[in-house]
């Protein structure tokens, strides 16, 4: 009796922190419609921010959390007014939801940078000794963290409901032309619930580090929690939200209490996934109304790739053949070889990746989760059951495939942000498998994989898993590049840029989307696979969701939909980590200033931006520039968002 | 007197709008009628700041306008009701008509913002039952009231009316142009795009046809309605046909109405 009051009270405390966090979400996600994967990591921030002013500057307690709060807030409205407010309306929702996660990527970065990675945590407000009523302990802060979610909680909903300041914030939400029109000023709603959103966030940070340790991985976790309870409640919906946080929160206690943490875990995940396929709008949501323009793909303009002429593109590809065939020799002695090897890993991934997102627009931001199912099947069936590698990663493939039909089959049902988010929760699913269950070692993972061998040839060097992992790499490149250029590529074309449009002109549009997703994920399998047998280790956070936004970040760096355009992305941010700690280090700041910077300015990435380059420069040595058509004698306005 | 002088407009390098001028004085109706894409919305969209001009003046009593945002705009006493309604379904009545006036609510006081509101339910006496009710279960019919109420919460002088009658019943538009009348009679100045042209030029005090972002014809709304070319081009062929019953007899009972 006692223990389950103690594991309720431990539930509402967390689920209080949960509330504050799907309240956050909801307040950006209506105005904007922007789903704000780095909500998660102003509660860390904040609370890092205010341990070095308490800890280490010695502050009070309340001016120091005052100053974080303005520090991180005033650092929020930076973010919304510079990348933010420009990108709202000129790319998909499903581009700002990525370019959150490089948000939420950039954050942990400079966390790492500058706090590095030890947990931090501070004294309780009001001391250590805990209240004791029978057999139930309440730490004061309990009290701390329950009143500060009540006053936010009452204040907020006085505000949004009762004042006409909180009734023009909603109308913004729901039609931002017409609240435009009334006069309301849109673009500071957004501004205002971006910065409220951060300070919610901050506060909830300095209310629960003395319950608990945070560090620069926290955040991503906090971000799913509010993800999965702003889900389950409604985005949008205020007070969806809070009941969301608080079920969530004891709930989860509830299970990892009786039953376990994975077990716990995993239900949230897959209680997410349901809520996402089938009712999108939440179990507490309304159906009427809402934002209708995050489901669909949005607004984009397109990017036209300047197109290599054939007999160019035949010469460029057979000297890079020659060139990669040479590698090794070059790099003999220099030990750099093995990182060549994981970029090809890498890249395998990756090249299914753009065939799913940039051809067929599918998003997945849970990539990884095949190669951790391809892995893993292979590891633990050659360790185990000592199967031949070959066999273990067809089985490994079947798996994929298995999962993949799943998965796609709520592409089916939901498309553009939802779905990203669906692919999301997939691959922290199996990350918390990988990290939960027995078989697959836990957290520290499995040690004392074998090589991969064929018959009785043992791949046991690094130059022999070379020509294995780049000959795969070729392989799946030149198939990949005639898919697209096939009637099959167009078709798949066609469900990226308009769906309902395809569907009209008679493309099977759920065939093309689940064939992309399977075909995408044999490729991440394989990859995963070989990675196991590589490294003869693999862990979850090897295959984790940071790794799904890495494969993502690299396909933006490179180009998405450009086919070869991604294996640029894959030198940058897996070779260059590779080859060097220090770029190590700077590896997730980078990576999400990289994101966030492609998705915003560069939409042909690095690949498209060196064409065009090119393009620009054959044009101007065979002909001259025609004269501009005089449009304008100002420079050309474009549309004020509305 | 709102003034539209020589205004240039489009998106990214399209040109829609080239150069186009035109004149509402208080206490009239005036039509712009043209074929879909010749410019109509966008020049409403412009007027009222929700796009930018790329050159051209727009002076409201002399006011400069162009280039202002639209709640400077709401503010200098020049409403937009866009095509489609647009209401916020998910607010309640009394809801969607307050945030009418936000432009002004900062000093209001409750009995004004009161006082306001029975206007408007005069004006729309359907909308009193429903103002505790969502929006979005509104009518179609009660929702154009409503968008037109909301407009005219800012006490606008100048009414921009995009599509009033779109998708709604003949009885419902007879009453919505019952109201446009009655607006101009109060001497506000209506600025009315309609695509049923017929209607909006039989109520008309002037009218202006608007051909790939030009004014290629303006006259008063008889002189246009005279005009066999507009009649075929705009109002539809077989438009003699159509004079034997609908329309033509819809505006004569609106005439009869307004005679009253």
């Amino acid at each position: 009796m006692w223990e389950a009051s103690n594991i309720a009270l431990t539930g509402l405390v967390t689920g209080g922190i949960y509330a504050l966090l799907a309240v956050g979400f909801t307040l950006v996600f209506s105005v904007s419609g922007i789903l704000n994967l780095a909500q998660g990591s102003f509660v860390t921030m904040g609370a890092l921010v205010l341990y070095t002013l308490t800890a280490t500057a010695h502050w009070p307690l309340v001016p120091a959390i005052a100053a974080s709060m303005a520090i991180l807030t005033a650092f929020t409205a930076l973010v919304e007014w510079i990348v933010i407010r420009p990108a709202l309306g000129r790319i998909s929702h499903t581009n700002l939801l990525m370019l959150m996660g490089g948000f939420l990527t950039l954050y942990q970065g400079a966390a790492f940078l500058i706090w590095g990675s030890n947990p931090y945590s501070l004294p309780p407000f009001t001391g250590a000794q805990p209240i004791q009523l029978g057999g139930l302990y309440i730490p004061t802060q309990s009290f701390w963290v329950l009143g500060t979610v009540l006053v936010l909680v009452v204040g907020l909903w006085y505000l949004l409901t009762r004042t006409t300041f909180g009734k023009a914030m909603r109308a913004c939400s729901e039609n931002p032309l017409a609240a435009n029109l009334m006069g309301i000023p849109v673009q500071r709603m957004v501004l205002i619930s971006f910065t409220l959103s951060s300070a919610l966030g901050v506060i909830a940070g300095a209310v629960i580090v003395p319950l608990t340790s945070l560090d620069f991985g926290s955040m991503a976790n906090y971000t799913n929690q509010g993800l999965i309870a702003v889900t389950v409640g409604g985005m949008g919906n205020f007070f969806g939200s809070v009941v969301g946080g608080l079920t969530l929160g004891v709930v989860e206690q509830f299970l990892t209490g009786y039953v376990s943490s994975l077990f716990s875990t995993a239900l949230s995940l897959i209680v997410l996934l349901l809520i996402l396929v089938f009712r999108p709008e939440g179990i507490l949501g309304k159906a009427r109304g809402g934002r209708a323009d995050v489901a669909e793909r949005g607004i984009g303009r397109g990017f036209m790739m300047p197109r290599i002429h054939p007999r160019t593109s035949r010469v460029a590809a057979l000297l890079a053949l020659i060139g990669l065939a040479l590698v090794p020799q070059w790099l003999a002695g220099t030990g750099l070889l093995r990182a060549v090897n994981i970029t090809g890993i890498f890249a395998l991934t990756v090249i299914g990746l753009d065939l799913l997102t940039g051809i067929a627009g599918q998003v997945s931001l849970g990539q990884a989760g095949f190669m951790a199912i391809g892995g893993y099947t292979a590891a633990i069936l050659a360790m185990k059951a000592h199967m031949p590698p070959v066999l273990g990663i067809l089985v490994g493939i079947a798996l994929s495939l298995a999962v993949a039909l799943l998965l796609s089959l709520a592409s089916v049902r939901v498309r553009g942000m939802y779905l990203a988010i669906s692919t999301l929760a997939f691959g922290i699913l199996i990350e918390s498998l990988g990290n939960g269950l027995n078989i697959t070692g836990g957290p520290s993972g499995l040690i004392g994989i074998p090589s991969f061998s064929v018959g009785g040839y043992v791949f046991a060097d690094d130059t022999s898993m070379y020509y294995l992992i780049w000959g795969l790499v070729v392989v799946a490149l030149f198939l990949v590049l005639n898919l697209i250029r096939s009637n099959r590529g167009r078709a798949l074309r066609t469900v990226h840029i308009d769906q309902t449009g395809a569907e009209a002109l008679g493309v099977n549009t759920t065939k093309y989307k689940i064939q992309a997703f399977l075909l995408s994920a044999t490729l991440a399998s394989i990859a995963g696979s070989l990675y196991a047998f590589y490294f003869r280790y693999l862990s979850p956070d090897m295959v984790g969701s940071q790794t799904s936004l890495d494969l993502m970040t690299m396909l933006v760096v490179g180009g998405v939909g450009t086919g070869v355009g991604p294996l640029l992305g894959v030198v940058i941010l897996t070779f260059l980590p590779q080859v060097s700690q220090a770029l190590a280090n700077w590896k997730l700041l980078v990576e999400g200033l990289l994101l966030v910077v492609f998705l915003r300015y560069l939409p042909g990435g690095l690949y498209g931006g060196i064409l065009q380059l090119f393009a620009g420069a054959v044009s101007k040595i065979r002909k001259p520039p025609a004269p501009p058509v005089a449009v304008s004698s100002e420079p050309v306005r474009k549309e004020m968002r509305a | 007197m709102l003034e539209v002088k020589n205004l240039r407009a489009g998106y990214e390098l399209a040109e829609v709008l080239g150069g186009i001028s035109l004149t509402v004085d208080k206490g009239q109706v005036v039509s712009i009628v043209g074929a879909n894409g010749a410019g109509k919305s966008t020049t409403l969209k412009v007027l009222s700041g929700l796009l930018r001009p790329w050159q051209g003046s727009i002076l409201l009593d002399g006011t400069e306008l162009s280039g202002k945002s639209p709640a400077d705009i709401v503010r200098a006493g020049l409403a937009h009701v866009p095509e489609g309604r647009q209401v916020f379904a998910n607010l309640t009545v009394t809801d969607n008509l307050l945030l009418g006036a936000y432009s002004e609510l900062k000093g209001m006081s409750h009995h004004a913002f009161e006082e306001r509101l029975e206007e408007i339910l005069t004006i729309f006496p359907d909308l009193r039952p429903k103002l505790k009710a969502y929006a979005g279960s509104l009518s179609g019919g009660q929702q154009q009231m409503l968008a037109i109420g909301r407009g005219l919460m800012s006490r606008p002088r100048y009414l921009l009316l995009d599509e009033p009658s779109l998708g709604l019943a003949p009885q419902v538009t007879e009453t919505i142009f019952a109201v446009i009348q009655k607006l101009r009679d109060q001497g506000v100045g209506v600025l009315l795009v309609e695509q049923n042209g017929r209607l909006a030029l039989a109520i008309s005090d002037y009218a202006y046809l608007l051909e790939k972002g030009r004014i290629t014809l303006q006259g008063t709304g008889q002189e246009l309605l005279a005009n066999q070319e507009v009649v075929e081009r705009y109002l539809g062929v077989g438009a003699q046909i159509a004079d034997q019953g609908g329309h033509a007899e819809l505006a004569e009972r609106l005439k009869r109405v307004l005679a009253r």
